[in-house]
């Protein structure tokens, strides 16, 4: 089988892909977990004293 | 009672403002390796994965698991839930920085060694030190009960630490394919003004990117605590 081997830029380019999937991923974990949390928040009985759960992702600034 | 920004009238933000600071550095510290910074002359093009590789080591390795060990250290000593909240933080956000160091050395491995990787000392001790720390966070997800949780974590946090001045120190001790520091070295740095510049941008905005990844993460544990801490008294 005849492999094409990457050029040394091409390798520049993949190892800057893979940082920018690991990263941005990584931002993007965090985002969905904190939605997740505000649901759950939101999601709580109203009580006195509780504090108040935040707005909607589209409400809040 | 609990305490968190849910008590003030602060609208809450999914991304923070610091997080997207990072976001913005990192983009221009890239940009600035990549197209504005000289090629060097015997490793060409490949070679400026340096400038994600080594900040990302420096934050792994001298910042995140260095304030995983300090307050794993004084969780042990002061019992403060807010510090086993920073350590769990810290740990999970240096696992990703060290991800990527995992990752992009192979890369830039294979093309100055020839090969993808090796069990040289420093290779292997940091793999051995990803593993501790993915176990850390694998542990903490096994136990429930809180403050027995926080205290094991706090404990293998502390000896995955330990780890790191073996990592810095292995290429001295032993022979290994990976280079001595060019940078964190008694004496002067061993790089071009153009690339020391572009290498200290870099390591600023993935310092800045830490801390706004470490503050969301941290956050996130809070209202994660103050709401279980709610549900269980309901």
């Amino acid at each position: 089988m005849n492999f094409v081997t990457p050029s040394n830029g091409q390798f520049m380019v993949a190892g800057y892909i893979v940082a920018g999937i690991v990263y941005l991923g990584y931002v993007l974990l965090l985002v969905r977990r904190q939605r997740a949390l505000d649901a759950r928040w939101r999601a709580l009985p109203p009580r006195p004293g509780r504090p108040a759960a935040p707005p909607p992702p589209d409400v809040a600034a | 009672m609990p305490t968190s920004s849910r008590h003030s009238a602060r609208p809450a933000r999914t991304i923070d403002g610091v997080l997207l600071a990072g976001l913005i550095a990192v983009a221009g510290a890239v940009t600035r390796a990549i197209w504005f910074t000289p090629v060097e002359a015997r490793q060409g093009l490949a070679q400026k994965i340096f400038y994600i590789h080594v900040p990302s080591a420096f934050v792994a390795l001298y910042i995140a698991f260095a304030l995983l060990a300090l307050s794993s250290g004084l969780y042990l000593w002061l019992r403060d839930p807010r510090l086993d909240r920073m350590a769990e933080s810290a740990a999970e956000v240096g696992l990703v920085y060290m991800s990527v160091v995992l990752l992009t050395g192979p890369i830039w491995g294979k093309t100055v060694w020839g090969t993808w990787w090796t069990w040289d000392a420093r290779l292997t001790l940091t793999l051995f030190l990803w593993f501790l720390v993915l176990g850390l966070l694998l542990l903490r997800q096994s136990i429930d009960e809180r403050t027995m949780r926080a205290r094991y974590s706090a404990v293998l946090g502390l000896l995955a630490a330990i780890l790191v001045p073996f990592i810095h120190l292995s290429v001295y001790l032993f022979r290994t394919l990976h280079p001595r520091p060019i940078v964190l070295k008694p004496s002067a740095p061993s790089l071009p003004g153009s690339m020391l510049v572009t290498l200290l941008i870099s390591f600023g905005a993935f310092v800045l990117l830490f801390i706004g990844l470490l503050r969301m993460r941290y956050r996130w544990a809070t209202e994660r605590d103050e709401l279980l801490a709610l549900e269980n008294a309901e």
